[in-house]
């Protein structure tokens, strides 16, 4: 049974990585002229909903994921929009990682933290590529911004993560 | 939401008061005022040196299409922006009145920005 195992999960993994890029690219479809390029971030919720079904390792390949085959879609793979949010995803992902493991807190605020890495992974990525030190600036705009979007975005983690079952799915 | 919540909220808010804080103060007592802006392609390469006191509307290509500068009572923003997110158009008139923040358009890989002394 130990493959089935395997098989089902790497399934899910799967799975989860093409909602997490689809939701990424609907987003940044329809979700434009917002002021100082704020964004909700939905796609992280799928990277809150892997973490509490499987592991970090899952999270990981999904965030990896995401970027790579999502900017691969966009035909954006590594130009400057590539580096950019892989910034933001390789801060947030490592800071959702402690964050859990360390502090231990609920999931709205693994979810605001995660939103305030992104932020200030994709602002560094941008003044180094830019050379623009007064980018910085943005920096405390993005941090308020980041705890409605992230209280939203870990809201509706819990409200799916209520709903799935880990036993039933890994049957 | 738990007590926790709380205070991972109010930790981010007082980073964020104390960030705005020293922004304001730095630009504002510290920096040099600057009269000369400047639109630079790929973070290097100069394409236009304007006024910001001369009212204009400058227009330029990037790497996916055309954009224009506005350029308005000692302050500049960009609109009518060939690109797919239109955040730069988002920033606004900058230099703001308490806040100074270069305006960056990533599809098209060009920075507005006042010009360095």
């Amino acid at each position: 049974m130990g493959s089935s195992k395997a098989t089902k999960k790497f399934v899910y993994v799967t799975l989860l990585s093409a909602m997490a890029i689809a939701i990424n690219m609907i987003e940044s479809a329809f979700v434009v002229g917002m002021p100082f390029g704020i964004r909700f971030g939905f796609a992280n919720i799928i990277a809150l909903i892997t973490i509490e079904l499987f592991s970090e390792k899952e999270m990981i390949t999904v965030n990896l994921m995401r970027v790579l085959i999502g900017n691969l879609m966009r035909g954006t793979i590594f130009g400057s929009t590539f580096w950019i949010s892989s910034g933001g995803v390789i801060l947030s992902t490592i800071v959702l990682i402690l964050v859990r493991k360390l502090l231990k807190l609920e999931i709205y605020s693994n979810s605001m933290l995660c939103a305030v890495a992104h932020s200030i992974g994709q602002v560094f990525v941008v003044m180094f590529i830019y050379k623009q030190t007064a980018m910085f600036t943005i920096v405390p705009i993005l941090l308020i911004s980041s705890i409605p979007t992230g209280i939203l975005t870990g809201w509706i983690a819990k409200e799916a993560l209520n709903r799935l079952d880990k036993e039933k799915l890994m049957r | 939401m738990k007590k926790k919540d709380i205070y991972v909220i109010g930790s981010i808010l007082s980073v964020a008061i104390i960030l705005f804080a020293g922004i304001w103060l730095y630009q504002n007592k510290f920096q040099k005022k600057t009269e000369m802006a400047q639109v630079l392609y790929s973070g290097t390469v100069v394409m236009l040196e304007f006024d910001i006191n001369e009212d204009a509307i400058y227009h330029l290509r990037g790497d996916v299409g055309h954009f224009d500068v506005e350029v308005k009572d000692g302050q500049f923003r960009m609109i009518n922006v060939d690109c797919p997110n239109h955040n730069c158009e988002g920033m606004g008139w900058q230099p703001d009145d308490n806040f100074y923040m270069p305006i960056i358009c990533i599809p098209n890989n060009v920075v507005v920005q006042l010009k360095e002394e």
